[in-house]
Order: C-alpha cells, then sequence, then structure tokens
C-alpha cells in the first residue's frame, strides 16, 4: 500500500502529484497536531494566512511539535526535523537524544534553535513549505508546544524513549456504531503495512480498552459481532480526529470479517498452517527425542580371567607353531598329565575382519609345554569398529520424501540388507557401528540416526573358524551363538527401531538368532573343512540404496490445480488458484441457487 | 432495462474477469418473463450495435453479470441466451466468507499428501558407501590357560 498516496488521495483527492504533496504534507501535519484546527491550506496561500485565520500568531503556529506524527511523516517527506527541546524546559528530551533516535532510524535531519519570532525565519518557513528547497539558506523553526490541549511532552518523551517498541494497534468502540483502531507507531507509515496487509510486526495488543487485535498472521479478530460496524478508521496518530485512514463496510484491504466460533474447544487458531514443503529443512526438535546411544564395550573380557588366552598371530607365527606341534619337541607325555588330546587345550583358530586389541607379546603354553614361540595376546576379546556415517538428504522436498514414496536399504557387512524407514531416518545422517567379539564372532550392529539415537540393531557372525583337526566345531559355534544371542538381548532393549529382533520373544530369541547367526556365518564343519566364508568374501563396507520418485511436475502447476493446503483462510486473502474443501457462503443476497453455485464453483477451483 | 455489453477474456472459473466494454449500452423494456439466473432476452432493433460480439453483459435491473451463452437469431430478433455468472456478482461477497481450502496456489503445505503429483516409472537409486568398513583381516587364536 503506498500510504503516501492514500493521504493525498484522502486529503486533497486523487491525481496530486508528490512535489505538492510533500508541501502539503506539513500541512497535513499540521492538522493532525492541531488536530482541532482542521487546517486546509491551498495552493500558494502562505501558511501563516491560515494561521491568522485561526486566531493565533505566527510565532505560535509556524512551530512544529518535535517528533510526534510529523518525525515520521517527514522521513519520506521532507528530510528534516523540527525541534527546540533545550529551550523549554517542560520538554526533558535533549538534542542529542533526538538526534541518536533519529540517527538509529536512518533518518536525515537537522536541528535548529531559534526565536519563535524571527520574522526571517517565518518567511523561509514560508519558502520551504511552498516547495523551495533550502539551498544557500537555512530553516529554522520554533518549537511549538500547545500545552493547553495536547500531552505533548508526554508524547514527545514517551515516544522518543518507547522508539523501539512503542507501536500498536488498539481498536475502541465508538458510540454511534463505528470504532477506531488506534495506531500509534514509531516507524513510517508505509512499514505499518507489509503486501497490503496490516504489518503485524507493529501490532501490539498492550494497551488500554482493547477491543480487538491483529494476530500474527494479519488477522483480526473482534469480540463482537463486526457486522453491526459501520466503518473502520484506522487513526494513526494520538489525538482525537488526527490522520486516519477510513473503510467504508467491514472490509480492510482484502481481509474480510470470519466468525470465530468460541466453542470449538481446538480454539480459534487451528493447526494447518503454511510453511512446509519448500524444500528446506526444518530445524527440528519438534518431536521430544530422548535418543538411545550406541553402546561401548563390555568391561570384563574372557581374556582377563586367565582361562584362556587369545593370541593374534601373523601367519609366520602360526607356522611356526604349527611346525612346533607337529615336531618331535612336543612332549606329548607331559601334556597328557593335563590333557587326554593335545587339541583340547586349543579351543579354536579364527579369522576375524577387525584389527583386535593386543595388550603385548608372550610365549603360547599348551598346558605346561612352552611352545617358545611368542605371539601378541588379546587384551579384551572385544572391538568397535566404527564404519562412519551417511546424510540422507531431503530430495523431492515434499511428501514423496517420506515412506512410502523414498524406499531406504542399507548393507551391513555380515548381516545382509535392510529395509530402513525413510520416516525414520530421512533428513538426517545414519551412523552405523559394530561391537564385535572375536571370541565367538558374534557382532552387533547398530544403526544410529544423527537426532534420534539408535533406531536399529541387528546381529551377525563375523568369525571364520580355521580347521584345526575334524574335531567337530558345533560347541565352539553354540558358543557364539549364546553370546550373539546375549549381544542381542541387550541390544533389543536399546533399540526403537523396526529391527527383526526387537519383535522376537525372549524364548524365541536364542533359537531364532542361532538360525539367523548360523545361516549367515559361513558354515564350519568339525572335519576341519571350511565350507564358505560367505561373510569375510563378501563386501566389507556398509552402503545405503535410495531409491526416490522421479516426480513430473508441469510447469506452473500451482496455477492450473494449485497445491495441497488444507488451511483455513478467508477468500478474500486468497489469491488465485483456491479450490475449497469445506465452504459455507455467508452474508450474500443471492438466491438459493446462486449459492450452490457458488459453493460449488469453489469446491471445484476458482481463480481469486 | 439496461444492458451493458462485454467481452469477456477469462475462463469462468476467474472471480474478476477480464472484460471489455463493447458499443453503447442497450436499453429496452422487457415484454415477457425472464429468469434472473438463465434469463433468455430478445432484442429487436439492435443491428447497429455489436451484440453478436459481446459474450458477456450486466444487466442494471438484476444487478447481476451474465454470460451470453448462445445468441439464436429469430426473425429479425436476436436472441440471448445467459447464464448468471455468480463469481463476478457476488466477488465482495465470496471474499468475506471464508473456508477450508484444500488447494491454493500461494498458501500451500506439500507435505500434506497430494494426488495430483505424477512420478515416472523409473526411480532415482542413489547409492552411498559408508566412510570406513571392514578392512583388516586378522587371525585369532585361543588356547585354554596359556
Amino acid at each position: 500500500m503506498d500510504v503516501k498516496k492514500f493521504l493525498m488521495d484522502y486529503y486533497y483527492g486523487s491525481g496530486v502529484d508528490e512535489t505538492v504533496f510533500k508541501r502539503r504534507l506539513s500541512f497535513l501535519i499540521d492538522d493532525v497536531l492541531y488536530n482541532d484546527i482542521k487546517a486546509r491550506v491551498q495552493d500558494n496561500r502562505p501558511i501563516i494566512y491560515t494561521w491568522q485565520n485561526l486566531s493565533v500568531t505566527p510565532a505560535e503556529s509556524i512551530a512544529m511539535v518535535n517528533s510526534y506524527l510529523g518525525f515520521n511523516m517527514f522521513k519520506n517527506g521532507v528530510n528534516f526535523y523540527f525541534s527546540n527541546p533545550e529551550t523549554d524546559s517542560e520538554n526533558p528530551v535533549t538534542i542529542s537524544e533526538m538526534e541518536k533516535k533519529l540517527d538509529q532510524f536512518g533518518i536525515t535531519h537537522e536541528m535548529f534553535v531559534q526565536k519563535s519570532d524571527d520574522r526571517e525565519q517565518i518567511e523561509r518557513t514560508r519558502k520551504f513549505l511552498n516547495g523551495e528547497v533550502p539551498t544557500n539558506w537555512s530553516l529554522s523553526l520554533q518549537q511549538f508546544m500547545r500545552r493547553t490541549t495536547t500531552p505533548q511532552d508526554d508524547i514527545v518523551y514517551g515516544l522518543l524513549s518507547n522508539m523501539g517498541n512503542y507501536s500498536r494497534v488498539e481498536f475502541t468502540f465508538r458510540s454511534n456504531g463505528s470504532f477506531f483502531i488506534d495506531v500509534r507507531y514509531s516507524v513510517l507509515p508505509s512499514d505499518f503495512f507489509l503486501d497490503e496487509e496490516v504489518n503485524s510486526a507493529y501490532a501490539n495488543v498492550q494497551g488500554y480498552t482493547i477491543w480487538a487485535h491483529i494476530s500474527g498472521d494479519c488477522e483480526v479478530i473482534f469480540p463482537f459481532d463486526i457486522t453491526k460496524v459501520t466503518d473502520i478508521q484506522i487513526r494513526c496518530g494520538w489525538i482525537t480526529d488526527g490522520i486516519y485512514y477510513s473503510f467504508n463496510g467491514v472490509n480492510l484491504y482484502g481481509t474480510s470479517p470470519v466468525d470465530v466460533d468460541i466453542s470449538n474447544p481446538y480454539g480459534t487458531g487451528g493447526t494447518s498452517g503454511t510453511g512446509g514443503g519448500d524444500g528446506t529443512l526444518g530445524p527440528g526438535g519438534l518431536d521430544d527425542i530422548d535418543p538411545a546411544v550406541i553402546p561401548g564395550l563390555p568391561g570384563i573380557s574372557a581374556a582377563d580371567l586367565g582361562f584362556i588366552t587369545m593370541y593374534n598371530p601373523s601367519v609366520a607365527q602360526l607356522k611356526s607353531l604349527s611346525s612346533f606341534m607337529w615336531s618331535g619337541a612336543f612332549d606329548l607325555a607331559t601334556y597328557k598329565k593335563l590333557f587326554s588330546d593335545p587339541m583340547q587345550s586349543i579351543i579354536g583358530l579364527a579369522i576375524v575382519p577387525v584389527a583386535p586389541s593386543t595388550a603385548g607379546s608372550k610365549n603360547v603354553h599348551f598346558g605346561s609345554i612352552d611352545s617358545g614361540i611368542s605371539m601378541p595376546y588379546l587384551s579384551t576379546n572385544f572391538v568397535q569398529l566404527d564404519c562412519g556415517s551417511v546424510a540422507l538428504e531431503k530430495y523431492v522436498g515434499c511428501f514423496m520424501d517420506n515412506d512410502p514414496y523414498t524406499k531406504i536399504s542399507i548393507y551391513l557387512p555380515f548381516v545382509g540388507i535392510r529395509q530402513l524407514s525413510a520416516d525414520d531416518v530421512i533428513g538426517g545422517s545414519i551412523h552405523v557401528v559394530y561391537n564385535i567379539d572375536v571370541l565367538t564372532g558374534a557382532c552387533a550392529c547398530f544403526i544410529e540416526h544423527s537426532t534420534r539415537g539408535v533406531l536399529y540393531s541387528y546381529n551377525g557372525s563375523c568369525i571364520t573358524n580355521v580347521p584345526l583337526t575334524s574335531v567337530n566345531f558345533s560347541g565352539a559355534i553354540q558358543n557364539a551363538v549364546s553370546a550373539v544371542g546375549s549381544m542381542i538381548g541387550i541390544a533389543a532393549g536399546v533399540a526403537t527401531g523396526a529391527a527383526p529382533i526387537t519383535a522376537m520373544s525372549a524364548v524365541g530369541l536364542m533359537t531364532s538368532a542361532a538360525n539367523t547367526a548360523l545361516n549367515s556365518k559361513p558354515s564350519v564343519q568339525r572335519s576341519g573343512n571350511l565350507g564358505g566364508s560367505a561373510g569375510i568374501l563378501s563386501i566389507m563396507k556398509p552402503y545405503v540404496i535410495i531409491e526416490r520418485p522421479a516426480l513430473s511436475v508441469p510447469s506452473n502447476i500451482q496455477h492450473y490445480a494449485g497445491q495441497t493446503s488444507n488451511i483455513t483462510m478467508s477468500l478474500g486473502a486468497c489469491r488465485g488458484f483456491t479450490m475449497c474443501e469445506f465452504v459455507h457462503i455467508d452474508g450474500v443476497s443471492a438466491t438459493s441457487e446462486e449459492i450452490t453455485e457458488i459453493e460449488s464453483l469453489l469446491r471445484t477451483g476458482v481463480i481469486l | 432495462m439496461t444492458i451493458t455489453l462485454y467481452k469477456n477474456l477469462s475462463d469462468k472459473v476467474v472471480v474478476d474477469k477480464d472484460i471489455t466494454k463493447i458499443d453503447n449500452d442497450i436499453s429496452g423494456t422487457l415484454r415477457e418473463g425472464c429468469s434472473i439466473i438463465d434469463p433468455v432476452i430478445k432484442f429487436e432493433g439492435v443491428f447497429d450495435t455489436h451484440l453478436t460480439d459481446a459474450n458477456y453483459c450486466y444487466i442494471t435491473e438484476f444487478g447481476r453479470y451474465y454470460y451470453i451463452n448462445n445468441i439464436v437469431c429469430v426473425g429479425n430478433l436476436f436472441e440471448a441466451h445467459m447464464h448468471v455468472d455468480v463469481l463476478k456478482t457476488y466477488a465482495a461477497g465470496i471474499r468475506s466468507n471464508s473456508a477450508v481450502i484444500s488447494r491454493q496456489e500461494h498458501a500451500y503445505n506439500l507435505y500434506l499428501q497430494d494426488g495430483v503429483f505424477k512420478t515416472y516409472s523409473q526411480p532415482h537409486i542413489q547409492v552411498a558407501q559408508f566412510p570406513t568398513g571392514f578392512s583388516d583381516f586378522e587371525f585369532i587364536f585361543s588356547v585354554a590357560g596359556g
């Protein structure tokens, strides 16, 4: 809204150019300040003439009250400022304070202190107000304090001391059936309107006798039947009958009265709103999340107990050990004092896909027999492997970013491919971590969302047993499965997603986990033959497969068919294609057939 | 009765029609019964006007805008078949109402499911690998005691 033009049209009719307006605006403000005077100065008529008509002396009338409405109005019109605060003991505002405020708002201004009876200055003022640009002469005016009528001291001081947050809009009834929207602002009138709507940034419901207010969406809510109001006046100014914008009827520049159902238990605002679907990511945090974190490794280890020792040998060390065991140096008689079979002391030899933590090296002992072959030994049988994170960005910027339109799968080594819910993970990143027991080969795989914590956990086995003899390895495998089951039990308690394991009952957990482990791990026979190392022979790095819909969007589709809205709003506020889901036309003096046709058209879509 | 003829260039679903006035207003007397929703009005002696160029009109007495759906020549008469344009006629009243908007050109939320969307049969397939994975292969040799 061009407020300047509006004011021009309102006061002087349309067709007045801006040059004239600047001059007239000065008088206009004069009207406001002395609101009861109603000065109407014509072209080329000195302002002093008006004052004479008003029976006030030129010395008093020539001045303008500092700040107040004229202050703002002048910002875009005339770049100067009238003030003489230091000569007025009742005005506590100093020039420096005023200048500071003016600078704060980027308003070009000049300060003058001048005697009010300076005829030369009066003449200069007259020249200025008649459109003459000050070049080699300056303009000085004295502040005029009209003490008899208006609380100007308070206004000035209040405005300047609260300039940053002074604006507000108040609605008050008048006895004659109309009401005022009393606008007080410390910004330009043009700032008060935004996109032809009242700028909610300057609407403040704080104040006296508030009969209505403007909410965040510029929705004016009236606690009374607005249809009984005959006119709306937005008054900009302090004094009664200041400058005001007047509107016939109840429309306020595209806004329309809407019945508010105060019996609605959900309130008047509703929950639908705009702001989504423009492709940008939201700030998050709208849902409460107490994320489950990836667990650390157990604090105890089988390697600490002394019953077993786990080594991390090199190939050469294993070859040396093998040579030792099959050589005459191995004292079988001594050994049999403890074991009936030399292989009873060997728990196993396996290949694992991670480097375990070692605590140093020592000779391998079989019972009391020292092999004399030194190997690094493990400090713990648990290892954690962090595979890092992958971001899963939104792509389409609409509902198709979610299930079931976007499908996300993840390949996890030693687990296989699993399906993830796009609702769970899209718009963030997922982090994969394995907790591995190198003794049994059991591994627990955790998928952690960047904000929602661990949403999925799976189990697998990552060990490949190397046969040493024909001893049956089923016992070792079963031990591994048992360890997997225990790990899963922990993981299932942590997981919040749809990981298959979480749905298992405690009773069936072990069996199912065993099957899973046996099916996913390489088949190891007690004969010592390694049937297959599917896990180790597979891809060793996790990856995600994201299947996104390829949208076919015609250009400018919103003009022809709109976009999904589901918002209750005034039809007067709608622009362009509009299709209503529910509408009831009220207050229109049309025939019922016409009303039916209107509602039908609105339901099938119209262009407003 | 006074009829103002227009040429309408807008679609019927447009509330604020793009209309251009044609010729002078036609004044006359309604001699027969006439519906205000679907009026059929016979014009006599309007050969010097551009009635056939018009597809839209306003009838002052009815206070309504009309589409001219068809013009039939009956002897020396032009018989105009009209239908009221409720959108333009009651534009202000319509705008003063509110509604639950299902689809809108500017106020929308794309995270509501929309059956209008179409997709190609070939989806986009993106594969992203994690930065690291299993890379080391180590032997684990376990013995009792030790």
